[in-house]
């Protein structure tokens, strides 16, 4: 069924949000490690590493997941998304539920900001779910990309849930085993079952798109679905029940092998790919990828070594490397789409106009993803050979990338419609509704 | 002092020094080799051949002038003309949007050099950008560094004492691509249509298609179009993946943005 163009296009306002708010979080993340990194060499149940790591987790990567996803969504589906409403909701809960957190955890542990911020960034993952199911039934169930994202957003519920009773616990005391235990169970659903499946869910559709790849091999994204949520699952109530034991190399087995699964998808599209040379934010999505893979190599030597720096490394590959890269160059082939949408809609008349791509400074992209290597091999050294000089050169690197990334950011989102030669457009040229 | 029409104005200047007055006496454009800057600028990269082009006169004017000085002129051979120039492809069908000019004649008046600006506009000239000097003479000190370098070049007089010099660093064979999409209205698309016979036209629709057969279907249908055919798309959105892919090559794609039923396209190879 076809929708009209107008009517299934997501609007600008809906994502812009997202997207302005989580670059700006970004920086911030970006200037609190550079003063902070001594915070990355000590045991990671700090105040400031949860202020950073949640920060990370809902400002910025969750913050732009979502503002993608009301992107995709409509596009996925044929559809119009089922509500702008819910959307800005989930911006504003997710947006003053963060705030209230971080003051909680950056303010030792102020329990009622915690339980407040938690209780509204719950309220957003389900906002979120919301539209998010409604919008995808009544149609096929056929669709593998569709799954992953329904199992992704229940996954975050159950993170953020989790996340609450930790809260609620510092409080009023009552979980049976440890609440490390119960933090590395928090922290592996949200990376595990919330990033891991959104993500795999997302590339399946947007990267063999982007590379102009097919691959015939639905099979292996059934088998990706099926044991990634098995792993997690096991994980999940093993984990609750019997705290963190050996057994959890089991539920690590079978979501790498789902893993590799969803990454064999990848790189059967990869080599039938039509579009030889790769753009920029393609190669952050394969270095992206290659950090997925370290961090699940890091997750047994953890466990075996309980080695500090190799915790730090853990995080800062998950977070900075994996989460943040991908976003880094997958925002370079979703918002200027977008923002052109909203812009050249309705452009009539003999014009030439500026491609999405045209919208901002694709040579700051290129730097970008080099001070994205230089930051995470310098910071990965420091943190396993305990040189803090080289943890804060590579925080300097990492401010760096999220300077270039915002100035890209606010580029594209204060575009003004021109022609080609840069002369700004004028209004007849529009028809229709803007 | 034995010379040819290879030696440089800075050999006849250490020299003689008075080859400065006798060189600035043979025309107005060669007065300017009385300012120090220009001279400095000038002497070393210009040939007596060059500075008779530049000069509007002949060698043997030269020969007339630096004789006297104590020069002994024997000539090796005639230099190849710039006047002779036939547009390059790469100069062909070139859009206004792709050059960036340098007025030389504006930072000659103000007495700065103009090498270090042009060079460093050089050093910055976009991807299949053409970079354009404007100036009174042929700056031909500037067409041999810029060769040296790689570059192409292409002198056009535009009218007496006004040329405009264009350097392009692309390869002949990667001529730059002007294919940038146009948005059209519908009497437009509508002329457009009908440049080509019905015959010849292959319409597609993949407006019932989702994500990404409408861009594999579309590229597939180019594969095979025939070199006078078009190709008539309806989508349901502006394919800006599809054109963002087609950029590079040498497909020319009119976009018309209807209100009710989506995007009309008509693409065909130029």
């Amino acid at each position: 069924m076809k929708a009209p163009m107008n009517q299934s296009a997501p609007s600008l306002f809906v994502v812009l949000p997202f997207f302005l708010t989580g670059a700006l979080i970004f920086l911030g993340v970006a200037v609190f490690l550079f003063l902070h990194t001594e915070a990355l060499t000590g045991h990671y149940f700090q105040w400031s590493i949860l202020t950073l790591v949640h920060a990370c987790a809902i400002g910025w990567g969750t913050m732009l997941i979502f503002g993608s996803v009301y992107q995709l969504l409509p596009v996925i589906n044929g559809r119009p998304l089922y509500s702008n409403g819910l959307a800005y909701s989930t911006f504003i809960c997710l947006f003053i539920g963060l705030l209230s957190l971080l003051v909680g955890f950056y303010w030792t542990a102020v329990h009622t900001w915690l339980i407040l911020g938690g209780s509204l960034i719950l309220l957003a993952f389900i906002l979120y779910s919301v539209n998010v199911f409604k919008t995808s039934f009544p149609s096929n169930f056929q669709s593998m990309e569709k799954l992953f994202l329904m199992s992704a957003s229940i996954w975050l519920i159950f993170t953020a849930l989790l996340g609450l009773a930790l809260a609620i616990n510092l409080a009023h005391p009552f979980v049976r085993i440890s609440h490390l235990e119960y933090l590395k169970i928090h922290a592996h659903l949200g990376l595990g079952g919330w990033f891991l499946q959104l993500i795999t869910g997302i590339s399946i559709k947007l990267i063999p798109m982007f590379a102009l790849g097919k691959s015939e091999k639905q099979t292996w994204l059934v088998w990706a679905f099926y044991l990634q949520n098995l792993g997690l699952l096991g994980f999940f109530i093993d984990g609750l029940f019997f705290g963190i034991s050996p057994s959890i190399l089991i539920y690590w087995g079978l979501i790498l092998w789902g893993t590799l699964a969803w990454l064999a998808y990848l790189w059967d599209a990869f080599k039938n790919r039509l579009r030889r040379k790769l753009d920029m934010p393609l190669q952050h999505t394969y270095l992206s990828s290659v950090l997925l893979l370290f961090g699940f190599i890091c997750i047994p030597l953890i466990y075996f070594l309980q080695d500090v720096g190799l915790i730090a490394v853990y995080g800062i590959f998950l977070f900075l490397g994996w989460i943040s890269v991908l976003i880094l160059g997958m925002t370079f082939k979703t918002l200027p789409f977008i923002v052109w949408n909203t812009k050249y809609k309705g452009i009539h008349g003999k014009i030439q106009i500026p491609l999405p791509k045209q919208l901002y400074k694709t040579e700051l992209v290129n730097i970008q993803y080099w001070a994205c290597v230089f930051a995470l091999i310098f910071m990965g050294m420091g943190l396993l050979m305990n040189l803090g000089i080289l943890v804060k050169i590579g925080s300097l690197a990492w401010l760096l990338v999220a300077v270039l990334y915002v100035i890209n950011v606010f580029l594209i989102c204060g575009h003004k419609p021109q022609d080609i030669n840069g002369n700004f457009i004028k209004r007849p040229l529009f028809q229709g509704k803007e | 002092m034995i010379i040819n029409e290879n030696t440089r104005i800075v050999d006849l200047i250490r020299f003689r020094k008075e080859s400065i007055d006798a060189i600035a006496s043979l025309s107005k454009p060669l007065r300017k080799l009385r300012n120090p800057v220009l001279r400095k600028l000038l002497a070393p990269r210009v040939r007596i051949s060059e500075a008779a082009n530049l000069g509007a006169c002949s060698i043997q004017d030269f020969v007339a002038v630096l004789e006297p000085l104590g020069f002994e002129f024997q000539p090796v051979g005639i230099q190849p003309s710039l006047d002779r120039m036939e547009e390059p492809a790469w100069f062909k069908g070139l859009s206004e949007h792709r050059v960036q000019y340098v007025d030389a004649r504006v930072l000659l008046a103000l007495g700065q050099d103009p090498l270090n600006q042009i060079m460093d506009q050089v050093k910055h000239l976009e991807p299949a950008h053409v970079l354009c000097i404007v100036s009174d003479f042929k700056p031909s000190p500037l067409i041999h560094i810029l060769e040296k370098k790689g570059f192409f070049s292409f002198i056009q007089e535009i009218e007496p004492g006004l040329f405009h010099a264009y350097f392009y660093s692309g390869t002949q064979q990667e001529v730059p691509s002007d294919k940038a999409p146009v948005f059209v209205d519908s009497v437009q698309f509508e002329q457009l249509v009908k440049r080509f016979e019905s015959a010849r036209i292959r319409e597609l629709d993949v407006r019932g298609l989702s994500m990404p057969l409408p861009m594999e279907t579309i590229l597939s249908a180019l594969h095979t179009l025939q070199p006078a055919d078009a190709l008539f798309v309806h989508h349901q959105r502006v394919p800006l993946y599809l054109l963002e892919e087609l950029a590079g090559q040498t497909y020319q794609v009119y976009i018309l943005q209807a209100e009710e039923d989506g995007v009309k396209l008509l693409i065909f190879s130029t």
